[in-house]
């Protein structure tokens, strides 16, 4: 089988699985296909035809001798009768054994220009007898060229034709000969064009053909007569290689547009169209009734929430006064206290926040939106039931669903504040350098400075110094006396809380600006937003994609090389 | 008319006008019953008072027409070498009132012009003197084998009307499958029949088709080919098929014949029409038993916000409330925030500057619009059809009549406007009301006041109520400094009973609830009409099953009255 037929055939599974529909008829297993993946080499004419239309005859007055039993009534032909050389006896034989065991006859003969072509004598197929038809059946599936055998009396039969109208599907049009036997009793006069013609009109209407094909008009009984010695000829020669290959390349491009007029058939740009129309709708519908709770009561708080800000402003002030020695051990004892009278004043805690913290305040302004989900899609599935199937599993129309939907969208949008914060963080707790010196200087500096250094110095500088030992010992005296210490760790204390606010309301202030000028560039809630909404509708999509890269492959075959050159070929 | 036929034909009538009256599915197929039912009362009614009604039955070419004409003795239906000619019934007859009206249901034409083709549709008449038109008259038929699926039809339906039967068959047909039903049926309904073997040139197969014809009586006639060579004793001649014929007159089927005859077409419609019918109506009623049970879901919407504000003013209104505790609880609750409002307060009102909301815009958490009930409703509404479509999509029948009805199914949805149309009536009540009492005083208050009036110095009271609490306070607690802790309880119960009467006074909060109820209340009886009007639909699409029972009650007495019946009594 070519590459093209398997690629065709895989199309037309898929599209099968995609649309949910009944396969074409030629893939069912039972069907009369011609087998095109031929290896013998060897090829079958056979004769098809109803009870006593004069097969056996014809066989006997094609071949020139009588190999076929001819008879007048009863049950008539019931195996099949094969003439063919010597030379491919052996291998005709194994393949009749496999196919229909112990239901045939090889006739041998020696000519040279027959050497390739087997001729079969066949049961009728239109008999009380099912076995004839059921032998028949299993031999069309490997003859290359049938040769139809209908009676003046029973060419219009109906059996006849649908059999002929399935076994075209797998094979050409062209490979196939129509006799109209029997002619030599018709007496009338011109009955024999007549019927030609009648006979013709009616292939041409069951093969769908644009003209009637040639019909051969023979009389076994008069072998002399009529068509008889043009087809006799004609048979009496075997077809060339490459004649049979071009036939067999034909009959599997017919099976090709068999199974693409089955796909043109299933109408998938009109699929495509509908369910384009279908997301249209939904978007819409989407827009309608979740775009503006999303905008107004999602995202416009989230963006100019405060306690986002709160926390910023916590985690900034946090950082940054780590930083500073003494004063972190300040914070370690002024923190819970400022955290006690926030919550009394405010009713929550409004430290740094963790992920967690994050999604549970984004909680509640996202629950409205799982109704507003379950009846967009409630909605969706009332106008257009068909969206049923692309959502299979994941039914938004019920809570459940929806749910889960909804908390997607809180984990991405904390996610996002998160990330988006803790760059903020980042950036507002950049220091520049020597800073470290200078917050050095302001603690551990004024922890020298105040009660020791700054004494020294002035009892040094402002009284004039007569005998040193006697100037230290006053002055550890005074410097180490209760009261001077109190006044020292009182004024330190003094100190120590400034810095503290001072940092405190610098951190404030650096968020503040920050928010106001917002060097990361905005967090963009509304692009997660619209990539949520999207992937709601994501199933849907994903099909109008499957179909769209089916009509795709479809267009591809339509256009490719092989089927329009045969097309025109044929036109 | 008497017995039993009287009865038998009485029966037909009463399931004729049964049939009639069926409505929902099964329409289609109690048509054609009816037809078969109209050949039944011809056969007990009708047939005895005409000529034999002989149908030909055949394949295409086996030469119906042909025979006819030689029966006749001249061309009266045109015969043709090309295949499937015959395209109607037509009748031979000796005058054209032989052919009893109505018969086949189809209008009668006598044709002028000769010899005739026949139409679909109708039953075209010749009148032609002969000895056989004298005792019976024939009726040529269109094909019953050839690939005019139209033929089939009118050929089998003449078979269903005929009063005999002559089987033709050409030697290449006799052993097809079409006309062995047939053979077994004449025989079954004792229907006269006659067997010709037509183009015979093989006497052999006149014995082969006694031998397939063995149970009939053989009344085998045959026709050499024109060509052939073939002597046919006189026996088997068609002359004598024409003196056969011509002493057929008399030929009528047994009682018992005609018996089987309507009791097959009894089985048939227990069979094609009764079982579907019932299968139907089996499904309908587990759909119907099913949604009856199908609870709809409560309105879970809740007005509260709207009232919302006017149950605080409301509330700040009540003499009960300024009285009561709940103010000084809520007085002492918003201190610490005041206080630590106070210093931005006042530096605020220093500069000029616009001054914050008092209240946190985090802790505000009345929204500003109260949500869309009416859509919400609207939603539910849209659910609840949306789940039945569901119920009814997971069987087979619910989905074949939702594909064929489409447009009825829809009809039958409840408009969303409906269910959101509840919403607003009652909404725009409890709005009406609540202006109405917007400026007014709660009932506590108005009692209180009624009964300020006539005491002296009223106003003053009133006023001085406010400070209840407070100078109650201040009671209890120099009270308690002299008394010992009896205060505690005084103060216990003087809360208790004020907070109770308080909440329980409070005409919004009732009415709220009243709303909420009478929306609940309404929005069920809506769902449940929605389920009602399913039920209605799926009932106009299952047969009721009156009439079903009403038609099988006829049939089966019918069978009953045959099975006793041995003779056709007198007429």
């Amino acid at each position: 089988m070519s590459e093209t037929s398997k690629e065709l055939r895989q199309l037309v599974r898929d599209v099968v699985q995609e649309l949910a529909v009944e396969p074409p008829s030629l893939l069912d297993p039972n069907a009369v296909a011609l087998r095109t993946d031929d290896p013998a080499d060897f090829y079958f004419v056979g004769l098809i035809g109803g009870k006593d239309v004069g097969k056996s005859s014809m066989v006997n007055a094609l071949v020139g001798q009588s190999i076929a039993g001819v008879s007048g009534f009863g049950e008539g032909t019931k195996s099949i009768t094969a003439y063919a050389h010597r030379d491919v006896a052996v291998d005709l034989r194994a393949r009749l054994e496999h196919d229909i065991p112990g239901q045939y006859a090889i006739v041998t003969h020696d000519q040279p220009t027959l050497r390739r072509q087997v001729l079969l004598d066949l049961p009728d197929i239109d008999s009380r007898y099912e076995a004839h038809l059921a032998l028949t059946r299993k031999m069309l599936r490997e003859m290359l060229y049938p040769l139809w055998v209908q009676s003046h009396e029973k060419y219009a039969d109906v059996q006849a034709q649908a059999m002929l109208k399935e076994v075209a599907e797998a094979n050409a049009a062209d490979n196939f000969l129509f006799c109209l036997s029997k002619i030599d009793q018709l007496t009338e006069a011109n009955a024999a064009e007549l019927l030609r013609q009648d006979y013709a009109k009616r292939i041409a209407r069951v093969l769908d053909l644009p003209a009637p094909p040639r019909v051969w008009v023979i009389s076994a009984q008069k072998p002399d007569q009529f068509d008889m010695p043009q087809l006799r000829a004609m048979l009496s020669q075997q077809r060339s290689e490459q004649d049979v290959s071009r036939s067999l390349e034909q009959a599997a491009r017919q099976q090709q547009r068999t199974l693409l007029s089955w796909v043109d058939r299933q109408d998938l740009s009109g699929h495509l169209s509908r369910l384009d129309r279908l997301i249209a709708a939904a978007a819409d519908q989407l827009q309608d009734r979740i775009g503006g709770v999303l905008a107004e009561q999602v995202l416009k708080p989230l963006a100019e929430d405060p306690v986002q800000r709160a926390g910023l402003t916590c985690e900034v002030f946090d950082q940054r006064i780590n930083r500073w020695p003494i004063v972190r051990l300040l914070n370690l004892i002024l923190g819970p206290l400022v955290n006690l009278v926030e919550s009394l004043v405010r009713g929550r805690r409004l430290g740094s926040l963790t992920a967690s913290d994050r999604a549970e305040t984004v909680e509640p302004l996202v629950r409205p939106l799982t109704p507003a989900i379950q009846a967009t899609f409630v909605h969706l599935r009332h106008s257009q039931p068909e969206i049923m199937s692309a959502y299979g599993e994941n039914r938004l129309w019920e809570q459940m669903n929806a749910d889960a939907a909804v908390s997607d969208l809180r984990r991405r949008l904390a996610e996002a504040i998160s990330a988006h914060q803790q760059s903020a963080v980042k950036h507002l707790t950049r220091t520049w350098f020597g800073s470290g010196l200078l917050r050095w200087l302001a603690t551990l500096g004024a922890v020298l400075w105040f009660p020791f250094v700054q004494p020294i110095l002035n009892i040094a500088l402002v009284t004039q110094i007569k005998w040193v030992p006697i100037e230290i010992a006053k002055l550890v005296v005074q410097t180490l006396s209760g009261q001077k210490l109190l006044q020292d760790i009182a004024f330190l204390f003094l100190w120590f809380l400034l810095l503290w606010l001072w940092v405190r309301y610098r951190a404030y202030q650096r968020v503040k600006r920050y928010m106001k000028t917002d060097k990361l560039g905005r967090l963009d809630l509304s692009g997660i937003a619209d990539q949520w909404c999207n992937d709601l509708l994501r199933p849907l999509t994903q099909q109008r994609d499957q179909l769209a890269a089916l009509i795709n492959r479809a267009d591809a075959f339509r256009s490719s090389g092989e089927l329009a050159t045969v097309k025109a070929a044929k036109d | 008319m008497d017995e039993p036929v009287g009865k038998i034909l009485a029966g037909v009538d009463r399931l004729r006008a049964r049939l009639l009256n069926l409505r929902g599915g099964g329409v289609a197929i109690s048509e054609r019953i009816r037809n078969d039912l109209g050949a039944v009362v011809f056969h007990l009614r009708d047939a005895d008072r005409h000529k034999p009604m002989v149908v030909l039955l055949g394949g295409t070419g086996a030469g119906k027409s042909t025979v006819v004409n030689r029966l006749i003795g001249q061309s009266v239906t045109q015969a043709s070498m090309l295949r499937t000619f015959t395209a109607g019934p037509v009748a031979i007859c000796a005058q054209a009132s032989d052919v009893p009206t109505d018969w086949l249901a189809v209008p009668l034409v006598v044709a002028t012009d000769r010899p005739v083709r026949g139409e679909i549709g109708q039953l075209d008449c010749v009148e032609a003197d002969s000895p056989v038109t004298a005792a019976v008259t024939l009726i040529d038929t269109p094909d019953l084998d050839g690939d005019q699926p139209a033929h089939h039809a009118q050929a089998q339906n003449a078979f269903r009307w005929a009063g005999g039967v002559l089987f033709i068959v050409s030697l290449e047909k006799y052993q097809k499958p079409e006309l062995l039903p047939f053979y077994a049926l004449a025989a079954r309904y004792d229907i006269p029949a006659w067997f010709v073997m037509n183009k015979v040139d093989d006497a052999g197969a006149i014995d082969d088709y006694r031998k397939l014809l063995a149970s009939a009586e053989s009344k085998l006639f045959a026709v050499p080919r024109n060509d052939s060579v073939v002597v046919v004793g006189p026996e088997l001649s068609l002359e004598s098929l024409a003196s056969a014929l011509a002493t057929a007159g008399a030929c009528r089927p047994s009682f018992a014949g005609t018996r089987e005859r309507v009791k097959d077409v009894l089985n048939r419609i227990i069979d094609q029409m009764l079982v579907p019918l019932k299968q139907q109506m089996n499904a309908a009623e587990e759909l119907i038993a099913r949604l009856r049970v199908f609870s709809p879901p409560q309105s879970s919407i809740d007005v509260n916000p709207v009232t919302r504000q006017l149950q605080q003013r409301m509330k700040e209104r009540s003499v009960l409330y300024l009285a009561g505790p709940g103010r000084m609880i809520d007085r002492l609750r918003q201190t610490p925030q005041f206080l630590t409002k106070l210093p931005r307060f006042t530096w605020d009102r220093l500069r000029g500057a616009p001054t914050q909301p008092a209240i946190d815009q985090a802790t505000a958490a009345t929204p500003d619009t109260p949500p869309d009930f009416a859509q919400s409703l609207a939603d539910q509404l849209v659910s609840v059809q949306v789940r039945v479509a569901d119920i009814l999509r997971a069987t087979p029948e619910g989905k074949r009549w939702i594909e064929e009805d489409e447009a009825g199914f829809a009809a039958t949805h409840f408009a969303e406007t409906d269910a959101s149309a509840i919403a607003e009536e009652e909404v725009a009540d409890l709005k009406r009301w609540l202006e109405s009492r917007w400026n007014a005083n709660p009932w506590d208050t108005r009692l209180v006041k009624k009964f300020i009036k006539f005491l002296p110095g009223g106003d003053k009271l009133a006023r001085w109520s406010e400070a209840a609490p407070y100078l109650l306070a201040a009671v209890v607690a120099t009270h308690h400094a002299m008394f010992g802790h009896i205060d505690l309880m005084i103060l216990g119960g003087y809360s208790l009973t004020v907070w109770l009467t308080e909440k329980i006074s409070n005409e919004v909060v009732s009415r709220t609830r009243q709303t909420n109820r009478r929306i609940t209340e309404r929005f069920g009886e809506l769902a449940q009409a929605q389920i009602n009007r399913y039920i209605g639909w799926i009932e106009s699409h299952s047969a009721s099953k009156r009439d079903i029972d009403a038609i099988e009650e006829a049939v089966r007495s019918l069978i009953l009255i045959l099975e006793h019946t041995r003779d056709r009594g007198a007429l």
